[in-house]
């Protein structure tokens, strides 16, 4: 479970792991809505060449970028399935009722797939490089316009920091309760769906009672450390921009370029 | 020297509770000293600490520290000057790193940054965590999170440091290594220790000793006088120290005994060394 929510991110020392989180947050939405530009075998060719030469400056594994297509090959596979029986046009290869296979089906079919997939890639390469911590201070650092309109910017940004670092401890408790409701007798994971439902409660309750009275505790030594209101504080983690950074903004405004030069 | 702090008549009742948990608690603390206060579970040691950081608001009495009196104006000062270390080192992990949880502090006292990483840097060395500095807190061990704790308070450049059963939750090791952390720090920085405890070997180290029951101060002294009423530290539900029941006996067998407090080991060597004619 632990591994699911936090084992995402790969600790190194590459180019992407340098650059600043809030960079690879806008790269990586930037990225995903110009993929849409794409339209036709060249500018696909174009995109796909850049993202297949931007991942391995990040120095991982392509077995993690493999990994991160996995929960949604479903969706992939079901999309795909889609455009190649429901698109018409073209030359009809194959016709049976409703479900024809047609040349511009098939060619859909394929961009679509492609689309997902790099999508999917810049994604997987934007949380295997940036630790949950850094993104929670890139959405800070970038909602912080949001203070003008009496957004509270610096207690949504604690919250989320502390969210973050609970995780794991709950997962630990998670586990403690479970074995300490086991060696009682309860049996999780067995049975119909009632029981199962059933056997989850003797799990959350102290489970809740734990985190509240965790949260008090917390409570007590953020106050006794002067924690007072998220206003008047100085920060220890500050973001700067570097060279990387503007290399990464080039990256993309040369992939904007081509990609509306190569478009039909 | 001067008392850095001053209690007096203090009392505090828990809303949900009919008995008060702290009854005309008075007490002093001279500047530099350690002092213990021990009690059995619910005698309102973890309350008199709580209180001493306005954490809780006396129903009467003053707590004077440093000679400022606590109050709504000067909370934020005395917290500012009074570092306390809690039981669980779990829930008192505000930072989502080791640095992190260091600056804490003074990223509430709105320390310029350039400061801050100087004394984030200091504070971790000065508890042997430098190297754990972008750890995330799942990674560390119970004894490494109190080090970490200490580090913020360190850091923060008290005056006094409150230990509210820092110890407990540690193994024997752990704990032993946080107790002579403890000692290396108030010597460097002048210290002031108050430490709250059920372990009487770390009460043992207390220049003062002031035994709560049931909300009230029922003793105060150096440990070896406490200790040395024996059995009767029992009725307030308190252990005395293995040698020092050892001691009690080979006394009332006879043997001439000194009356200052001895650790096991120090038992030992006095034992080994005390028919010995080289």
């Amino acid at each position: 479970m632990n591994k699911m929510i936090l084992g995402r991110y790969i600790p190194g020392d590459s180019p992407i792991h340098r650059l600043d989180p809030r960079t690879k947050l806008l790269v990586t939405f930037y990225y995903i809505a110009i993929v849409f530009l794409a339209n036709n075998w060249q500018s696909y060719l174009f995109v796909g060449v850049v993202t297949l030469a931007i991942i391995p400056l990040a120095q991982v594994s392509w077995r993690f970028f493999i990994r991160g297509l996995m929960p949604i090959l479903f969706l992939i596979i079901f999309t795909v399935l889609l455009q190649v029986f429901f698109t018409t046009g073209g030359h009809v290869y194959w016709h049976w009722g409703w479900l024809t296979i047609s040349s511009l089906g098939l060619t859909n079919a394929v961009f679509i797939f492609l689309r997902l997939v790099l999508i999917i890639f810049m994604s997987t390469l934007l949380t295997l490089t940036t630790p949950s911590l850094s993104l929670a201070d890139a959405v800070e650092s970038l909602l912080k316009p949001l203070r003008t309109v009496h957004f509270p910017v610096t207690e949504v940004a604690l919250m989320l920091s502390i969210a973050l670092r609970f995780v794991p401890t709950l997962m630990d408790q998670t586990t403690k309760t479970m074995n300490a409701q086991r060696a009682r007798g309860v049996d999780f994971g067995s049975g119909g769906l009632i029981k199962q439902v059933k056997s989850i409660v003797p799990l959350f309750i102290p489970l809740f009672v734990s985190a509240f009275s965790m949260a008090d505790d917390l409570a007590t030594a953020m106050e006794a450390r002067g924690y007072n209101d998220g206003n008047h504080r100085t920060r220890y983690r500050v973001l700067r921009y570097g060279r990387g950074d503007v290399m990464a903004a080039g990256v993309m405004a040369v992939l904007t370029a081509g990609l509306v030069l190569l478009r039909k | 020297m001067a008392n850095i702090i001053d209690v007096k008549d203090l009392e505090y009742s828990y809303a949900e509770q009919k008995a008060p948990a702290l009854q005309h608690v008075s007490f002093q603390v001279e500047q530099g000293s350690w002092v213990a206060v021990i009690g059995h579970n619910g005698s309102g040691k973890s309350t008199l600490a709580k209180n001493m950081l306005g954490l809780l608001e006396p129903a009467a009495g003053t707590i004077k520290i440093s000679g400022m009196e606590l109050s709504e104006e000067t909370v934020w000062q005395i917290r500012a000057r009074v570092g306390i270390v809690f039981q669980n080192p779990d829930s008192q992990f505000v930072g989502a790193t080791v640095a992190d949880d260091v600056a804490f502090g003074l990223e509430n006292r709105e320390v310029p940054r350039p400061e801050m990483l100087e004394r984030v840097e200091a504070a971790l060395k000065a508890v042997g965590m430098q190297e754990y500095a972008n750890r995330e807190p799942a990674h560390l061990s119970g004894g490494q999170k109190q080090r970490v704790a200490i580090a913020g308070v360190v850091a923060q450049q008290p005056d006094i440091i409150i230990l509210d059963e820092a110890t407990s939750m540690l193994d024997p090791a752990g704990r032993k290594e946080i107790i002579a952390l403890i000692r290396e720090l108030k010597a460097k920085l002048n210290l002031t220790v108050v430490s709250i405890t059920h372990d009487l070997d770390e009460a043992a180290l207390a220049d003062q000793i002031i035994v709560l029951d049931s909300g009230k101060v029922v003793e105060t002294g150096t440990p070896a006088t406490i200790f040395a009423r024996g059995s009767a530290m029992a009725k307030f539900g308190l252990d005395v120290p293995y040698s020092e029941r050892v001691k009690e006996d080979l006394t009332a067998a006879g043997l001439p005994m000194p009356n200052t407090y001895m650790s096991e080991e120090g038992l030992v060597d006095y034992l080994w060394t005390l028919r010995s004619t080289m």
